[in-house]
């Protein structure tokens, strides 16, 4: 307990008290389940055994035609940045809006009469703003009886039915590693690198003007480096994301010899032995030539420590070692890849492989044989979201905060946040 | 892709000339709580915001850089008659009239639409390539059946469009009806669907052997020091889930024969890391990419998103919503439709409408002379068309924004007419925006700054300290647009008649009183006013312009007609006083051209 201060854990009996006496008896009534991305939304009714849908966030063309009429969809935006500029905050308002708008009316149509309290995936390290942010829109726009809040990796982790385990979360804008030990999340373990898909996105489209070559149906290939005007304009980040989704893979850790550098460009590639593959565009008239070291190498980022100064492998061994050496057992056992990046195929053998040739290095031989990473029967992306659904189809009590607070604080609490807790003690 | 053509359409998403637009109250509202946002780094409740507006709130905030997304034609805007404002899409509230398949227009009772996952039931399926309605074919017609007999039809379905067959992916059917139940039949429980119930069982074992030591006490206790003191525990009430975590480990104390340990059943603990490897293998060695699927169809399948064409399935259509729409503020029904049981959907009849348009004075553009290409610096003039759809008579005031020459003559404008309040607009909305006060404040200089009117409740934390915000940038600042031109409007005021049905069908007469300096001309409910415009503006640039519309009238029908749609009514307004509504609108008129001398 030495690691708790007095003043935290006079915080904590003041807290619970207060969860306590917000928290009501459920009925078996369905809530909406969301875990909200920055590039996906996923969304649906607590107890169904997947979400409805895993919207990407998107422009729409005519959102007024929300939800009665048909959409023209725009290209994929992602919702919030990891920096977030306050003056960005009305825009994201904005845009959320829009995208609950679309949930609510047109997927789950479900309108404010329904009364499902809602359940979301928390990302423990969002920032406040865009919490709050999340809660003005679902209170103001959509009149939601009550917002309950989940930490997504708690939630993850309920997926598969384990109350211990290392979350290891690679999404769209960050990887993060968390342990977690009988239901209580190990905050001061946390381990996180602003590197993930996106990363990958952008160093694939990137690798790909440098080095992919078009080809015409008539049987012309050019360089795709000479339509350099073209490039924003084929490749949107739908098609990246597509590219991604459908033909990239992580290969094992390369060895020197595979590693070409360039003196001159100071480009790095790689010998691959994985086949050339054409992605057709524009009605399958033109095909784009991604060479097969770009689609085993273009996730290569989020294994380099190098460059990043953190890896996948690094988070995990810095999380692990800052954990009871008790417990590092169970935790290696039991080891969660969730978010959508680690469905690259190949990401997962990697992580495994690597990992125990860094246990090795770093004299935790003893530990090597305990890494075993979970089978799950859901998509990665989705496994928060399987288990808010799971969670909430019980009589699983959160923290909540309902319509009428906050109507009157205009607040949601937080764990950095103890202002609304103060104010409760001073009207007591 | 049709990406491609998007991003392009995208790129452009202007408005396409002549034009005239309108800008929603709900535009006013979100740039006041921008406003205070970013002066306070708060976000600001909607509700003290939208009790402030009024016609003067909404003469502070022009629509500006017209981001054309927002602005909005009369025929998508509300008006809701008891606030007397307009309202869009975005502003409204919605509630469900009827659900239907807009395959087979069935309308489904909302019962069966949340059992049903919001899908049609009857015999409706979407391609899982392209999206569009498959149909059912017989196998009879394409293949020779001498040898059995024709007792043995095979269905399946089939896509019109991308030509996907569901024998592709082995499916058939017996009959042609009832599809939904055969295919129900027919697919095995998904292996997701086994996994989630199991665990939802397991869960709810631990949780319901524990229901009656809901002790708080003891609840509060192990939530804070943790039943086995072996870990460690943050200062956050959310790094675990109190309630679960105690009924779970209160469940093994009390009751050692259930397990809270879910068996996974006996998989070698490689499992994951070797089916890992090979699909890694097979995408090294992928020869093309006919097998796979699309990003579009991996999401429309989020249950296992699968890689491989053969792995889709097919599933029902997703039902429609038919609307009732609301005003967010009043609650008050502004449109309702007739739902009639089966009938074709373009047959819509209303039993509500409170359309903007028969409600507001409706401007068109009925004539721009010359009706060249405009030029720089060469004026030309706009005959705006002002038609009023109410049976009251209205007075009408315009004002426009300030011209860059001639700054300083705005104010002068207010005082001219004394008996009608004409509502100048303040020069620039980030000045004017923090002032909420209802009293037009004829002085406003940035100096004299007032903290917002509204109250605001203090959030928890800020993330940039606002002294220190100059470094960053705010992108809303450099878009305030640009005037590319210069407005003279001469007619700042003047009176509409009201709109007659029964002088519908009379001839044109025009008015004979005298006509006012910058009336074009004046014919039943309608008065066209002439608008000068000189573009100031560079090549290429969009000549248009924002213009303050204020209208009053007196609600003087005694009776209250409720039938007649063409006449809305004033119910909420009291018999006999004058009331006013602002709304701005955005007049586009052209591109600048080149000047050419010929
Ligand atoms: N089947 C897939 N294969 C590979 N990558 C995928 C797959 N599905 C999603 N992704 C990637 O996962 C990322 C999104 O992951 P997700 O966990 O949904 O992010 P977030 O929650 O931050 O929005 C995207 O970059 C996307 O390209
Ligand atoms: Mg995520
Ligand atoms: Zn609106
Ligand atoms: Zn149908
Ligand atoms: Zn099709
Ligand atoms: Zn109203």
């Amino acid at each position: 307990m030495s690691d708790m201060s007095v003043k935290d854990l006079l915080h904590q009996t003041a807290l619970n008290q207060l969860s306590n006496k917000r928290t009501t008896a459920y009925g078996i009534d369905q809530k909406i389940i969301i875990d909200i991305g920055s590039l996906y939304i996923k969304f649906g009714l607590s107890g169904e055994a997947s979400p409805r849908q895993c919207l990407p966030n998107r422009i729409y063309e005519n959102i007024e035609h929300c939800p009665e009429g048909v959409l023209v969809e725009g290209d994929i935006k992602p919702l919030y940045q990891l920096v977030l500029n306050p003056f960005e905050i009305p825009e994201i308002y904005e845009r959320f809006k829009e995208q609950v708008k679309l949930i609510f009316y047109r997927f789950m149509m479900s309108d404010y009469k329904h009364k499902r309290k809602v359940l979301i995936a928390e990302n423990l390290l969002l920032p406040l703003e865009l919490k709050n942010m999340i809660a003005a829109v679902l209170f103001e726009y959509m009149n939601v009886p009550s917002i309950i809040f989940a930490p997504s990796q708690l939630l993850a982790i309920t997926s598969v039915g384990k109350k211990t385990g290392l979350v290891v979360d690679c999404g769209y804008l960050e990887t993060t590693v968390l342990p977690i030990s009988d239901y209580g999340c190990l905050l001061h373990s946390i381990k996180t690198m602003p590197c993930a898909g996106q990363d990958i996105s952008n160093n694939l489209k990137k690798l790909i003007i440098e080095n992919a070559s078009i080809s015409f149906d008539d049987g012309k290939i050019f360089p795709f480096s000479k339509y350099p005007n073209y490039s924003d304009e084929i490749l949107t980040n739908y098609i990246i994301e597509d590219i991604k989704a459908s033909v990239c893979f992580v290969g094992l850790k390369p060895d020197s010899t595979e590693i070409i550098y360039d003196e001159k460009t100071h480009h790095i590639s790689y010998r691959s032995s994985a086949s050339e593959i054409g992605y057709p565009i524009e009605n399958r008239r033109i095909k784009i030539l991604i060479p097969g070291w770009v689609r085993e190498r273009a996730a290569e980022i989020l294994f380099d420590e190098e460059r990043n100064e953190a890896s996948v492998i690094s988070l995990i061994i810095d999380s692990i070692k800052s954990t009871p050496t008790d417990i590092r057992k169970s935790l290696l056992q039991n080891i969660l890849l969730i978010g959508g990046t680690s469905m690259l195929p190949g990401f997962c053998y990697r992580v495994s492989q690597e990992l125990k040739e860094r246990l090795k290095e770093d004299h935790l031989e003893n530990l090597v044989k305990e890494v075993t990473i979970i089978r799950s029967k859901f998509p990665a992306n989705t496994a928060t979201w399987i288990g808010g659904s799971i969670l909430g189809s019980l009589k699983y009590e959160g923290q909540e905060v309902t319509l009428q607070q906050w109507n009157e604080t205009h607040k949601v609490p937080d764990w950095s946040n103890y202002s609304i807790l103060n104010e409760e003690e001073n009207q007591i | 892709m049709d990406e491609i053509k998007n991003k392009n359409k995208n790129k452009n998403n202007n408005i396409p000339f002549p034009y005239v637009y309108y800008q929603c109250t709900c535009q006013v509202v979100s740039k006041i709580r921008k406003d205070i946002y970013f002066s306070t780094f708060q976000f600001p409740l909607k509700e003290p915001v939208e009790s402030e507006i009024n016609s003067t709130t909404i003469s502070h905030f022009p629509p500006t850089h017209f981001n054309h997304h927002r602005l909005k034609s009369i025929y998508d805007l509300f008006f809701c008659p008891s606030c007397c404002e307009l309202h869009c899409p975005d502003c409204v509230k919605n509630d469900f009239l009827c659900f239907y398949c807009p395959n087979c227009l069935f309308d489904v009772p909302q019962a069966s639409v949340v059992s049903e996952q919001n899908r049609c039931i009857r015999n409706c399926f979407e391609c899982p390539i392209c999206f569009n309605v498959l149909t059912v074919i017989s196998q009879q017609d394409t293949i020779n059946t001498t040898a059995t007999d024709d007792e043995q039809t095979v269905y399946f379905l089939a896509c019109n469009v991308c030509q996907w067959k569901s024998l592709e992916i082995n499916l058939s059917f017996d009959k042609s009806t009832g599809l939904y139940l055969q295919l129900q039949k027919k697919e095995s429980i998904l292996p997701h669907e086994v996994e989630f119930q199991n665990l939802r069982n397991h869960y709810d074992k631990c949780l319901r052997s524990n229901n009656n030591m809901n002790n708080i006490n003891t609840k509060r206790l192990s939530a804070l020091f943790g039943n086995t003191s072996s870990f460690l525990y943050s200062p956050s009430i959310i790094s675990h889930i109190p309630d679960l975590k105690t009924k779970l480990i209160q469940a093994k104390r009390d009751n050692n024969q259930i397990s809270d340990e879910y068996n996974n059943s006996s998989e070698n603990k490689d499992t994951q890391v070797m089916e890992d490897e090979l699909e890694m293998i097979n995408l090294k060695n992928l020869e093309n990419m006919d097998e796979l699927t699309s990003l579009k169809q991996k999401l429309n399948q989020p249950e296992d998103q699968p890689r491989y064409l053969k792995q889709l399935r097919i599933h029902r259509i997703p039902l429609r919503v038919k609307l009732q729409t609301k005003c967010d503020k009043c609650e008050k029904i502004l449109v309702k439709q007739e739902v009639q049981k089966m009938k074709k959907p373009s047959n819509i009849r209303f039993s509500i409408k409170s359309f903007a348009r028969d409600y507001i004075p409706n401007i068109f553009i009925q004539k721009i002379i010359p009706n060249n290409k405009l030029h720089k610096d060469i004026p030309v003039q706009v005959l705006l068309k002002f038609v009023n759809p109410l049976s009251q008579e209205i007075s009408v005031s315009i004002s426009t924004l300030p011209n860059k020459q001639n700054e300083d003559k705005m104010d002068i404008d207010m005082d001219s007419k004394k008996n009608s309040p004409i509502i100048t607009p303040k020069f620039s909305s980030r000045k004017s925006s923090l002032n909420l006060s209802p009293i037009l404040s004829p002085i406003l200089s940035p100096k004299k700054r007032k903290k917002p009117s509204l109250k605001i409740s203090t959030a928890p934390i800020i993330p940039i300290n606002p002294t220190t915000t100059t470094k960053i940038k705010n992108p809303y600042k450099e878009n305030a647009g640009v005037a590319t031109c210069n407005v003279t409007v001469l007619a700042k005021s003047f009176k509409i008649p009201a709109y007659d049905p029964t002088k519908e069908f009379e001839n044109d007469t025009e008015s004979n009183e005298q006509n006012q300096v910058g009336i074009f001309e004046k014919k039943k409910n309608s008065v066209s006013i002439i608008v000068e415009v000189r573009p100031t503006g560079d090549i290429g640039d969009r000549v248009e312009f924002p213009i303050l519309v204020t209208y009053s009238f007196v609600n003087n029908e005694k009776e209250v007609n409720n039938e007649t749609p063409i006449s809305p009514n004033y119910a909420e307004l009291s018999h006999g006083v004058q009331k006013f509504v602002s709304f701005w609108s955005v007049i586009g008129i052209g591109e600048i051209s080149k000047e050419c001398f010929d």
